[in-house]
């Protein structure tokens, strides 16, 4: 996993992978393309003020900004603006599995799958990109966002049941 | 799922792990004597695929929506899917079997009856049968995933489980029902037989409403089963006639 960089006694604020995983947490949270760029640099800031306020740099860059992102995208999400984007987030997918393996069935599924993505309630959303696109441990993430291991194992669970079903569902058709 | 779901305390709390899935969400090690259940472990396996699957679809979701290409394609039309299996009918079957019996949806066939009934009927309410299915630019089964407000209307958006006409299309299909009520109908499984432009306002049979007047005694009492018996009698005949209806 990438690390911040030293550059004049001071490290980098995100590396590029740190940047595309910060892309991807606060896409898979719900925000649109559009608005992507925009969240990364509200990452970048809410680090940069950490920075400033003499705070040591995160011990886990990469987790903190992955968590920090998808705070952000729980807080978009909540907005108005989630449900006229919706339908544009989803024909977006249509090429979802263009670039990789799998082909139709891969598709359809990755299809499925965004869709209950977006219908888990948002925390239970914030904790299955936290550990599974953003590798942290359950108590990883229950660290960074303050809540016990057991709410997190709870949350991930439930919406993991939830998304088992749709694979279930697509495997069938 | 052999083992139950135990390891999923309520929000805070912290039981232990005890099931499967709950072994592979903590990569926590699977203790020797559950090693030695064959039933748990074959649990514990599948929810390891699965959540494999989950995190390759994640993977590839993230990088879709990431995608200024992807992004700039917005809005040309979602996926195509097949039509459902013998195998998913077997299923539906059983849900129809299982279907509890409630009370009615939209222009609720009332055309589809041949009854013509009263001003409010939509211009092919005298339609036969083959007619109504013949009038029909869409017919499709699915679960209502979002309503939205229209001018005078409510956008109501589909994940379609099965299309009977076309045979194909997008994994969501969305349509105009006239009725407000229509608002409050997200998570209901329905049929939706849409008609051709200017010949009609769409017929939705909804799960868990009762079966339009007129039906027979001995045909299904619930809206959603009666509709699809209804499709699957008259659909094959009405396949290739015109509409009759004059636009």
């Amino acid at each position: 996993m990438s690390r911040t960089r030293a550059d004049s006694g001071r490290p980098e604020l995100l590396d590029a992978d740190q940047e595309e995983r910060v892309r991807a947490v606060l896409a898979l949270g719900g925000v649109p393309y559009a608005d992507l760029q925009d969240g990364v640099q509200q990452v970048r800031l809410r680090l940069l003020e950490r920075l400033e306020r003499g705070g040591e740099p995160p011990r886990n860059v990469s987790a903190w900004v992955a968590v920090v992102a998808s705070n952000l995208a729980m807080d978009w999400h909540r907005s108005v603006r989630r449900r006229r984007r919706l339908e544009e987030r989803l024909g977006a997918l249509r090429n979802v599995a263009g670039e990789g393996d799998g082909g139709e069935e891969t598709r359809v599924r990755a299809l499925a799958v965004a869709r209950a993505l977006e219908r888990l309630p948002d925390a239970q959303r914030q904790v299955v990109v936290l550990r599974f696109h953003a590798d942290l441990s359950v108590r990883q993430i229950a660290g960074e966002l303050g809540v016990p291991e057991g709410t997190v194992k709870s949350r991930l669970h439930a919406a993991v049941r939830s998304l088992r079903t749709v694979l279930h569902d697509v495997e069938a058709v | 799922m052999g083992h139950k779901d135990n390891g999923a305390a309520g929000e805070g709390g912290s039981r232990p792990v005890e099931d499967p899935l709950m072994y592979v969400l903590t990569d926590e090690p699977v203790p020797e004597e559950k090693s030695r259940d064959a039933a748990f472990m074959r649990d514990y396996r599948a929810a390891g695929e699965d959540v494999a699957l989950l995190r390759a679809d994640l993977d590839r979701i993230g990088q879709a929506l990431c995608r200024e290409s992807v992004a700039q394609d917005l809005g040309e039309g979602g996926v195509m899917i097949p039509a459902v299996t013998s195998r998913v009918r077997r299923r539906w079957a059983l849900v129809v079997a299982a279907a509890v019996v409630v009370s009615a949806g939209i222009v609720v066939a009332g055309g589809v009856r041949g009854g013509g009934q009263g001003e409010g009927s939509p211009p092919g309410a005298a339609l036969t049968e083959v007619g109504q299915l013949a009038c029909a630019e869409v017919v499709a089964e699915g679960t209502v995933v979002d309503t939205e407000p229209e001018d005078d209307a409510v956008k109501v958006t589909l994940v379609v489980d099965r299309y009977y006409k076309p045979e194909r299309g997008e994994r969501t299909y969305s349509f105009s029902a006239p009725q407000r009520e229509a608002e409050s109908w997200t998570g209901s499984k329905l049929l939706v037989l849409v008609p051709q432009p200017d010949s009609g306002t769409p017929s939705v049979f909804k799960e868990g409403e009762p079966a339009p007047p007129g039906a027979a005694a001995d045909e299904a009492t619930d809206a959603l089963v009666w509709g699809r018996g209804f499709v699957t009698k008259w659909l094959e005949e009405s396949l290739g006639k015109p509409c009759p209806v004059d636009h």
